[in-house]
């Protein structure tokens, strides 16, 4: 949701304190800064000096996106131009990302009482007449700068903590940077988690599309609870306790994925490392599709519990304890399988295992060594 | 190649001299993202832990400037740079003890790490005690690691305890009887927000 958003669409030589912009766009001069911007062809124009222009629009929390397009007039001259986050609104402290001139490179960087300190950079030289769409991420945990949907630089210094306010900054005369399409706008839905992410409890329960790493995420307490396309590393993943609890897509490191507790537990297609794996209790319990190594993977404990294509070392496969419970094709080795009363097909490398594994000494090995 | 270095901080915060590692300036093409281990942002001095995108000739160069220490993550033997999940009992055992003192002359515990440790628990060890800093600013304590919570005067301790506790840190098991060297162990080891780091 965007709190501030200004096109820059007004006739020329205003000054910015003058504009207003679609959304919480009505700018102020910030009382650190002399430096001062107006329209110029329907963009954002430095005129001289270093100068803060800070949005009206406020923030939800700390944690937003602020987004420009940087449009290079001429470079030649020193310049740079770019926007600032959690700025105060009276003393001289803020994060800001821009463009640099000299030197062309990108930077994000620290004001706190009035001194900087630099945080990252990424050397790109840009033309004139040229555009880049960048983008600064506040978070917590980290502080980004996107150019065309690419990070280049991030840093974790967390110094300035309050939201404060966000805004234009430049350091820059005239005609050498523009900005145009000025946004801020709290974290796109599933794009906020941060420590924890709940669905809730209930019937249908789910957590989409989550995007960046938390430490948590549980799709609640239900029928149906559901965490489809998890993309970025978590520490805990729970689809939950109800029927049909499951786990989708999983794509980057965890230390622990759990479809939950219930009839139809699920975990499929969890693509990248994982200390643990387990797909619950219930009836119809499944781990499917792991790509890549975990340290334990467990179908779980009930009828039908099912490991399937397992493709990379584990030193554990477990296909629970039940009627029915078995593990498909594993393609790497393991320290050992235990699938007490199960089912064990296709898994041409761990013969020897099983031979010298008094745990298993019970399993039902059927079909050796064809795929399921 | 990304490697990591402990900068001095070099410039005088102005924004023609920003405070910056003094990795910017040695390798001054290469991409970087660095986490300041400063209390007071506005006083220069101090050091960062900087992570740096580095080719041979610029690593070299950073190398043999002593304003620079590098992080020597390397595998014994073959120069490997290791990977975030690599144990730390891969590089050779004297650089690994060289590697802890530069930790610990930087108030950084280590005394936990053993042969389970991996680089990546390293690694935020050094940005989570230098984020620390950062949060407690001023009231961060810098005595001897193994000096004890009920070293710290009792004002601080107050301030601090007050401070972590509003950041949603949980200071169960910390007594007067800590070690600071444990406590700051205790610490780093919670996954609060604003305990991310770039390795998180």
């Amino acid at each position: 949701m965007a709190f501030v958003n200004d096109s820059f669409t007004d006739t020329d030589g205003v000054l910015l304190e003058n504009h207003t912009g679609e959304t919480g766009a009505t700018w102020t001069k910030h009382p650190g800064h002399s430096g001062s911007a107006e329209i110029d062809t329907n963009r954002w124009g430095a005129t001289s000096g270093n100068g803060v222009y800070l949005a009206s629009g406020v923030p939800a929390s700390a944690e937003y996106d602020v987004t420009a397009v940087l449009f290079t007039v001429d470079v030649g001259p020193n310049g740079n131009v770019g926007v600032a986050g959690r700025s105060d609104t009276l003393a001289n402290t803020y994060y800001r990302a821009y463009y640099n001139t000299n030197g062309d490179k990108w930077a994000v960087d620290k004001r706190v009482a009035g001194a900087s300190t630099v945080l990252g950079e990424s050397g790109e030289a840009i033309g004139n007449g040229e555009s880049r769409t960048f983008r600064l991420e506040l978070r917590n945990g980290a502080k980004k700068l996107f150019v065309e949907d690419i990070e280049i630089i991030s840093t974790a210094d967390n110094v300035i903590t309050d939201a404060g306010r966000v805004g234009t900054w430049q350091n820059s005369g005239a005609d050498i940077l523009h900005l145009d399409n000025f946004t801020a706008s709290d974290p796109a839905a599933g794009f906020d988690a941060e420590t924890d992410v709940s669905a809730g409890v209930g019937i249908g329960a789910t957590v989409a599309t989550t995007k960046i790493a938390t430490t948590s995420i549980f799709a609640g307490i239900g029928i149906g609870a559901v965490t489809p396309a998890t993309k970025i590393a978590v520490a805990n993943v729970s689809a939950g306790l109800g029927t049909l609890a499951s786990i989708a897509t999983l794509r980057i490191s965890l230390t622990d994925v759990h479809a939950g507790i219930g009839l139809g537990a699920t975990v499929s297609v969890d693509d990248t490392p994982s200390a643990s794996v387990t797909a619950g209790f219930g009836i119809g319990a499944t781990v499917s599709t792991l790509a890549i190594r975990s340290t334990a993977v467990f179908a779980g404990v009930g009828i039908g519990a099912e490991t399937r294509t397992a493709k990379h070392a584990t030193t554990v496969v477990h296909a629970g304890i039940g009627i029915g419970a078995s593990v498909w094709t594993v393609a790497s080795p393991v320290d050992y399988v235990l699938p007490f009363s199960a089912v064990l097909s296709s898994y041409p490398q761990v013969e020897g295992v099983l031979s010298s594994h008094a745990e298993v000494a019970d399993a039902v090995l059927v079909s050796l060594p064809e795929d399921p | 190649m990304k490697r990591w270095y402990l900068c001095e901080i070099i410039g005088d915060g102005s924004d023609e001299d920003s405070f910056r590692p003094a990795s910017a300036d040695v390798a001054p093409g290469a991409n970087w993202g660095a986490v300041d281990g400063r209390a007071d942002a506005t006083i220069g001095g101090g050091w960062m832990v900087v992570r740096v995108d580095v080719d041979a000739a610029q690593h070299a160069a950073l190398g043999a400037d002593a304003r620079i220490q590098y992080i020597p993550l390397e595998e014994n033997g073959t120069g490997r740079v290791l990977d975030l999940d690599d144990r730390i009992t891969l590089i050779r055992g004297s650089v690994r003890s060289q590697i802890a003192a530069e930790l610990e002359a930087r108030h950084i515990p280590t005394d936990d790490f053993d042969a389970t440790t991996t680089v990546r628990q390293l690694l935020r060890r050094v940005m989570r005690r230098a984020l620390l800093r950062q949060l407690l600013g001023g009231d961060d304590y810098i005595g001897l690691l193994d000096s004890t919570v009920g070293d710290i005067a009792a004002a601080k301790r107050q301030r601090v305890a007050t401070r972590l506790e509003s950041l949603g840190y949980d200071l169960t098991g910390i007594t007067l009887a800590t070690t600071v060297r444990a406590a700051l162990r205790m610490l780093a080891a919670q996954g609060v927000a604003l305990n991310r780091t770039m390795v998180d």
